[in-house]
């Protein structure tokens, strides 16, 4: 135990003598390769493939899908066979990709502009005191307010443009990730600001080095919400503005008032495809970006 | 509310606390953290400040940090108030928990304090108390306390005597005139723990920084340092200061010795005598 004292002038025989002083604290270092992350995504990809893992959703689909049948066959008002549905994607599936291509578009880019704003919002809202008192208050008033009744107004003020349509998808993207990313910057333990205290770091330095890399988990939180909102922002837009050129949200409005219930089903297929396909892609960047979280840890000795 | 400027009397070769005092709240919840309470620390010197809870221990090691002023009294790094010391990077802070970033692999960790306040440079040199040292490489920092397998994994992937010899190898790396400890050691096991002490003495007395520990343990206290502060609660001051003379190296062996157990019992009857002394009662 007294190699203790000398560690330090054999950098060559480290290794061994660091194993020697506490067994306990090195093992781990020789056992964590075997359990790292990448082995313990495969094991998870590898799932997929189990019975116990797909059979249950596929039962209920099944049972979904009898049920859907039978109803359809008595009251085919009431819902279209899903052949009908099926014929109605297979028959023309440009129109309903041209139109969910243009739906995704003011979605996504409503996402942004509302994604920006409420970020930036964020960081004054956090560092400094005043600026949350002006804003909070605005930002809960204007996230209890539906939006849905808001769309007209926007279609009235801006016409059959795109501007409703972004602003009503930025406004229900925005106070999700307002207060996500509030919370996220406030949530450094004092112990790490104490030591950025003593270092002197500068308010932007400790926002860039600590603040915000701590609230990209509360981000994540945020931007799993709101992906599939921007979706119902772009949609609920495009039905308040009958009359307008593209997207889902118009096919569905034309569609229900000359009675094509296939149609209006065919689209609201697609609009939960392309909500899924979103919250995959949020989720495989989420996994990336946060490997070092503590929800992505595996177990550790 | 007086408000702390460099005192006349700073002295640039020591860690002055000049008859502060520190209070919480106010009325009849009022709690004296600090009372009147003198410490005059050398450079180069490994200092311990050891007592019950609540004593005010940590609060004088977050005086010396400038993370507390004083209600009363002043505080002096070297010559310089604490916050300027801070603002030379001339003081170095290992919390309880070791505060790592999760994001970071244990380099990056131990290399972001180089990378914030990078006017400090400056700043260390105009201030007459600092002593210039070369900037440590940290990979051999961090070989020889062990961690040389570990630099590339993430603290999540370290156990807890791993991550704090991190922090302490973070606070090092800076090169600081102090470095403030608070109970850095006080999770983790006992076999790890008087481990890792032998570490710290050995970079201790490689850096020739001086260090002033906060603990609880007696026998953590006699093993590392050069002064024992002992203290006492309610209101918190410093009852006795005791000089280890136990010659260095101390390796672990050196806990079964007469001599050891001796500055032990010393500072034991000190505690002791300090808590039958003290008003038990709470004052809150």
């Amino acid at each position: 135990m007294t190699s203790t004292m000398t560690t330090h002038d054999t950098p060559g025989a480290n290794g061994t003598a660091a194993d020697g002083i506490d067994p306990a604290v090195s093992a781990p270092v020789v056992a964590l390769p075997v359990k790292t992350t990448g082995a313990g995504t495969r094991a998870s990809r590898l799932q997929f493939l189990k019975p116990a893992y797909w059979a249950p959703v596929l039962v209920l689909l099944v049972g979904l899908g009898i049920v859907w049948t039978v109803v359809a066959k008595d009251s085919p008002y009431l819902l279209p066979p899903l052949s009908a549905v099926g014929e109605a994607l297979a028959g023309n599936p440009l129109f309903y990709l041209q139109n969910a291509w243009a739906t995704l578009q003011v979605a996504l880019i409503g996402l942004v502009i509302g994604f920006v704003v409420a970020y930036v919002l964020a960081i004054l809202v956090s560092e400094l005191p005043l600026a949350r008192r002006a804003i909070m208050p605005v930002a809960v008033v204007l996230n209890v307010t539906p939006l849905v009744a808001i769309a007209p107004a926007l279609v009235v003020a801006f016409g059959f443009g795109p501007e409703p349509k972004l602003i009503v998808t930025a406004l229900i993207c925005f106070f999700p990730i307002l207060i996500g990313v509030s919370t996220g910057l406030r949530s450094v333990s004092p112990a790490v600001l104490q030591v950025f205290t003593t270092l002197h770091a500068s308010r932007l330095e400790t926002l860039w080095h600590v603040r915000m890399p701590s609230a990209l988990p509360y981000l994540f939180n945020a931007l799993r919400i709101v992906f599939p909102l921007s979706i119902i922002g772009a949609v609920v837009a495009e039905l308040a503005a009958p009359g307008a050129a593209e997207g889902l949200g118009t096919v569905i409005s034309v569609a229900s008032s000359n009675n094509r219930l296939a149609v209006v089903y065919a689209a609201i297929v697609c609009l939960a495809l392309m909500g899924s396909l979103l919250l995959l892609i949020i989720t495989a960047i989420e996994n990336r970006a946060l490997h070092w979280h503590d929800s992505r840890q595996g177990s550790r000795g | 509310m007086t408000t702390v400027n460099t005192p006349a009397a700073a002295r640039p070769d020591s860690i002055s606390i000049q008859g502060a005092v520190k209070i919480y709240g106010s009325g009849a919840t009022q709690q004296v953290a600090l009372n009147n309470v003198d410490v005059e620390i050398e450079r180069g010197r490994f200092v311990s400040i050891i007592g019950p809870s609540g004593c005010g221990k940590s609060t004088l090691l977050r005086l010396i940090a400038g993370l507390e002023t004083p209600d009363a009294g002043t505080a002096s790094v070297f010559g310089v108030s604490p916050d300027a010391a801070c603002a030379a990077k001339m003081i170095g802070l290992v919390p309880q928990a070791p505060a790592l970033l999760p994001w970071l692999d244990v380099l990056q960790n131990v290399s972001l304090p180089a990378k914030v306040n990078r006017g400090s440079e400056r700043r260390r040199k105009r201030i007459g108390g600092h002593v210039e040292k070369e900037a440590p490489d940290m990979s051999a920092l961090l070989t020889a306390v062990g961690l040389g397998d570990a630099v590339h994994k993430l603290p999540a992937q370290l156990s807890g005597g791993m991550q704090q010899r991190t922090a302490i190898v973070r606070a090092f790396g800076l090169q600081p005139d102090v470095l403030l400890m608070d109970e850095p050691f006080s999770a983790l096991d006992e076999f790890t723990r008087e481990a890792i002490q032998g570490q710290l003495l050995d970079i201790w007395d490689e850096q020739k920084s001086t260090v002033v520990f906060v603990t609880h343990s007696v026998t953590e206290a006699v093993r590392l340092s050069d002064t024992v502060l002992v203290m006492s609660a309610r209101p918190g001051r410093i009852t006795a200061s005791v000089d280890i003379t136990l010659e260095r190296p101390r390796s672990q062996d050196m806990l079964k010795t007469p001599e050891f157990h001796h500055f032990e019992d010393l500072i034991r009857d000190h505690l002791q005598s300090a808590w039958h002394e003290g008003p038990i009662t709470s004052a809150a």
